[in-house]
């Protein structure tokens, strides 16, 4: 349960961005990512989930090409972003040292769309900190790597652009247990009882 | 046909040059009439970034005026280059999402655009139908990530090349300049 914009108290829907559904395992993930949900209360949808027909209809191919492929996936998961009231992206470094681009613009159009925003990643040091490679401090003080390019330096594990996310470390049952305390403290503020498991 | 504004997105932030390289933007985008707004360069419309209390609350001022650039605009250019590893900018590509929900056109442009697995350096296996790096994960078939060619006009090449495909879209659509 959580209150949402209107102030209802209902059960929230959480679109569950990231890789995991590049990997060979993505369905059984998929399985455990709604399990893990389902414990803390949560109706969780995984990317490749079915779309419900609802008032997001999914896109109709014009033809074969690779590019009405790629719309036709790009409006399901833009539809279940929709449908959903908030975001858990797992933002960890994807095949170098930034998250997977298409989690990232995910997280920017449902922070757009008024969503709520969190997100996992394994290592929340800032990222001066946790950079993976080989860097340097230049006179001017700029940390950079290997290329000159500078390492963001707010005290953040993210690109600023990701400052509006809650930012939990570790896997997306501890984001789950973070949101759930979040939750459950508007839910005690506003006089309801906080979630139990099972409801 | 009024001023058309872009939005120039990248990681030229981080780079030493970067000032230089967004100025060149600002002006190939006045060369055609348009007004060019670069994070790195700020704008008029810009808050202060008050450094005194704190990094992550500088960061978040300079969040919430890319958030007003982005506002101000009618497009978006992103610079959708791989950037310390195989994947672009982390906060270009939450722009161009940001755009997208905003209802802006969409354009990025990036050096080369095989697909992703035809570029990347590093062991690859075939799967089924798909390509797949030593991690198990797989490639998708486009130049850069769905999400991204999906909503986005992608362009081989610089910012010059897709300010040039904006404005001719643009010139399309409205059937003279």
């Amino acid at each position: 349960m959580f209150i949402d914009k209107q102030g209802n108290v209902r059960r929230p829907k959480a679109y569950l961005a990231g890789t995991e559904i590049f990997y060979p395992d993505s369905r059984q993930t998929g399985e455990r990512y709604h399990r893990l949900c389902e414990k803390y209360g949560i109706d969780g949808i995984y990317p490749p989930d079915i779309a419900p027909e609802d008032e997001y209809p999914e896109y109709v191919k014009k033809d074969d090409s690779l590019h009405e492929s790629e719309v036709q996936m790009f409006t399901h998961d833009l539809n279940h972003i929709r449908r959903c009231d908030i975001i858990i992206a797992n933002l960890n470094d994807y095949r170098g040292n930034e998250p997977d681009s298409g989690t990232a613009v995910e997280c920017g159009i449902a922070w757009g769309l008024g969503k709520r925003c969190f997100a996992f990643i394994d290592d929340a040091r800032p990222m001066k900190e946790r950079f993976k490679g080989v860097t340097k401090t230049l006179p001017d003080g700029r940390l950079r790597d290997k290329n000159g390019a500078s390492i963001e330096d707010f005290g953040l594990p993210l690109n600023l652009m990701f400052s509006d996310f809650t930012i939990f470390q570790g896997t997306l049952e501890d984001a789950l247990k973070g949101i759930r305390r979040i939750f459950d403290s508007e839910l005690e503020q506003a006089g309801f009882p906080p979630f139990k498991t099972g409801e | 046909m009024s001023k058309k504004t872009v939005y120039i997105a990248g990681f030229e932030c981080f780079l030493p040059d970067g000032r230089e390289r967004a100025q060149r933007a600002v002006a190939l985008c006045e060369k055609y009439g348009w007004q060019g707004i670069s994070p790195v360069l700020g704008h008029e419309s810009g808050k202060e970034i008050d450094f005194s209390k704190g990094g992550p609350r500088a960061a978040r001022q300079i969040f919430q005026n890319n958030i007003n650039y982005i506002n101000l605009c009618d497009i978006i250019i992103a610079n959708i280059n791989n950037f310390r590893g195989w994947e672009p900018d982390g906060g270009t590509c939450f722009e161009l999402g940001y755009a997208f929900s905003q209802g802006k056109k969409l354009y990025a442009f990036i050096d080369d655009d095989r697909p992703c697995y035809e570029k990347y350096i590093g062991s690859i296996h075939k799967d089924g139908p798909f390509w797949r790096d030593d991690n198990g994960a797989f490639f998708e078939s486009g130049c850069c990530n769905l999400m991204i060619s999906g909503p986005a006009r992608i362009v081989r090449g610089t910012f010059r090349d897709a300010l040039e495909l904006a404005v001719k879209e643009r010139e399309e659509e409205y059937g003279c300049l």
